[in-house]
């Protein structure tokens, strides 16, 4: 009996350390995206013909809610998490945005996201179809579409977050933009009025400065978009 | 109890990697269009929006004769946002399926609109999961909005409730349609053209416009 007993504590601590040894393995994998940040910036920066949107988050966002799949909580506080089954993977954002970081309030619109279908944990991809609409009045509308990979968040804020039950205060600021354009960037789908027929490319540069384990957050997010061909 | 730790490690490891290769398993929730394909190759497609009971959220600079909403949503303030309009909505396909979540954007004209008929730029986007994002612009107009639906319930107090159509767009596109933009997924190069058209039923200075939107699509795939 005690032999039994021994070899069945044996084989749950095996069970234990074989997960644990792979969670740990993942946890420092170094997935060739994790030092995207000087590839993407450097290929935008690259552009001659750029311009940049920020926002303040929370502060310059009017709303946000999901279907569940993302760790935020919606608010304001009388917004709830979208209840139907086929919603469950969408975020929706409204937002006010600036004239690039720190500059004036120029224009409103909207984030909306969809959780990508190949993302996957063991790969590293925690991914998102991303569309952002900017409303500029007087120029029109421009739509940028990316894939954004939120991998490195989940790392270095999230997971530690909740492991410790802490909340998250510092700087980390990196590009969340993955694809589909080559050198990680995002693209101009299309545009209205002033922004009619522009094409390129864009970068999203997230810098979040707060995170409690309930999905609180602040910080600054950064649109920096090349036009390519330059607008005339 | 060596090779049993080694045996059992190398499981734990085993349904570790099975389970964070399934993990966090997005992507399961699409909904077959309803659609007709025409004889030119393109495909005709209704989206549905009820109102109020599809309404999420909506907010704008404060020249619109109803509340932001839910209670606690701010209103632009800036100078530059004064005319601005932002709504939030579910989608639901012909069956009445809820299949997908759709913001509307748009830039009002100086003017009163209600006083008479002006027009002005809007943007839809629509995000229907396992399909894409789907971009329109249109021109809409307010038509007789202001005269047979909204003034008579500001001057009185009282609702309007009545039955009212009328397709709001007016252009940019060829016979008073508006333009497909694009977008991703299976709407990637995404051309063609679409009109709104509201069935209003009632208004309310509190609660804002009831009835139903259709967003009536033909699309041309690439």
């Amino acid at each position: 009996m005690t032999t039994w007993l021994r070899q069945g504590l044996v084989a749950i601590l095996g069970f234990a350390a074989g997960a644990m040894l792979v969670l740990v393995a993942l946890y420092l994998w170094p997935f060739s995206f994790i030092d995207r940040d000087p590839i993407a910036i450097a290929a935008l920066d690259g552009i001659k013909d750029r311009e940049s949107f920020s926002l303040n988050i929370t502060a310059d966002n009017l709303l946000a809610t999901h279907g569940g799949a993302f760790p935020f909580k919606p608010f304001p506080a009388s917004l709830s998490v979208l209840p139907d089954p086929s919603l469950h993977d969408i975020f929706a954002l409204v937002t006010k945005f600036r004239a690039g970081p720190g500059g004036e309030v120029i224009g409103f619109g909207t984030e909306l996201e969809i959780a990508h279908e190949h993302s996957s944990l063991l790969r590293g991809l925690v991914m998102t179809h991303t569309l952002w609409s900017i409303v500029v009045p007087g120029r029109g509308t421009l739509h940028l579409y990316q894939v954004e990979n939120n991998w490195r968040l989940l790392k270095r804020v999230v997971i530690p977050m909740l492991l410790t039950g802490r909340s998250f205060d510092g700087d980390f600021t990196g590009v969340n933009t993955l694809g589909p354009l080559p050198d990680y960037r995002g693209i101009v789908v299309c545009g209205t009025n002033e922004f009619a027929g522009l094409t390129g490319s864009f970068v999203e540069i997230g810098s979040l400065r707060h995170m409690q384990p309930d999905g609180t957050l602040s910080g600054v997010m950064e649109l920096r978009i090349g036009y390519d061909p330059a607008r005339r | 109890m060596w090779r049993t730790a080694g045996i059992t490690a190398l499981a734990g490891a085993i349904a570790t990697v099975t389970a964070l290769f399934m993990l966090p398993g997005f992507g399961g929730t699409r909904i077959p269009p309803i659609e007709t394909v025409n004889a030119d190759g393109s495909r005709s497609e209704t989206l549905h929006i009820l109102l109020p009971e599809d309404g999420i959220a909506v907010t704008h600079g404060g020249n619109v004769p109803f509340p932001a909403a839910p209670p606690g949503v701010a209103i632009f303030t800036e100078d530059a946002l004064k005319r601005g309009f932002a709504l939030l909505v579910r989608v639901r396909d012909a069956e009445g399926r809820a299949v997908g979540l759709a913001a509307e954007l748009e830039v009002h004209p100086q003017g009163d609109m209600l006083a008479e008929s002006l027009e002005w730029d809007t943007d839809w986007i629509l995000v229907l999961p396992g399909r894409g994002i789907l971009t329109l612009q249109q021109v809409e107009h307010s038509n007789e909005l202001g005269p047979r639906v909204i003034n008579p319930t500001l001057a009185t107090g009282q609702d309007w409730v009545g039955d009212w159509t009328v397709q709001t767009t007016v252009g940019p596109g060829p016979g008073g349609r508006g333009v497909i933009l694009g977008g991703s997924g299976e709407f990637t190069g995404s051309t063609g053209s679409f009109v709104e058209v509201d069935h209003l039923t009632r208004f309310s200075a509190t609660m804002g416009l009831a009835g139903k939107v259709e967003l009536q699509l033909q699309r041309k795939v690439p």
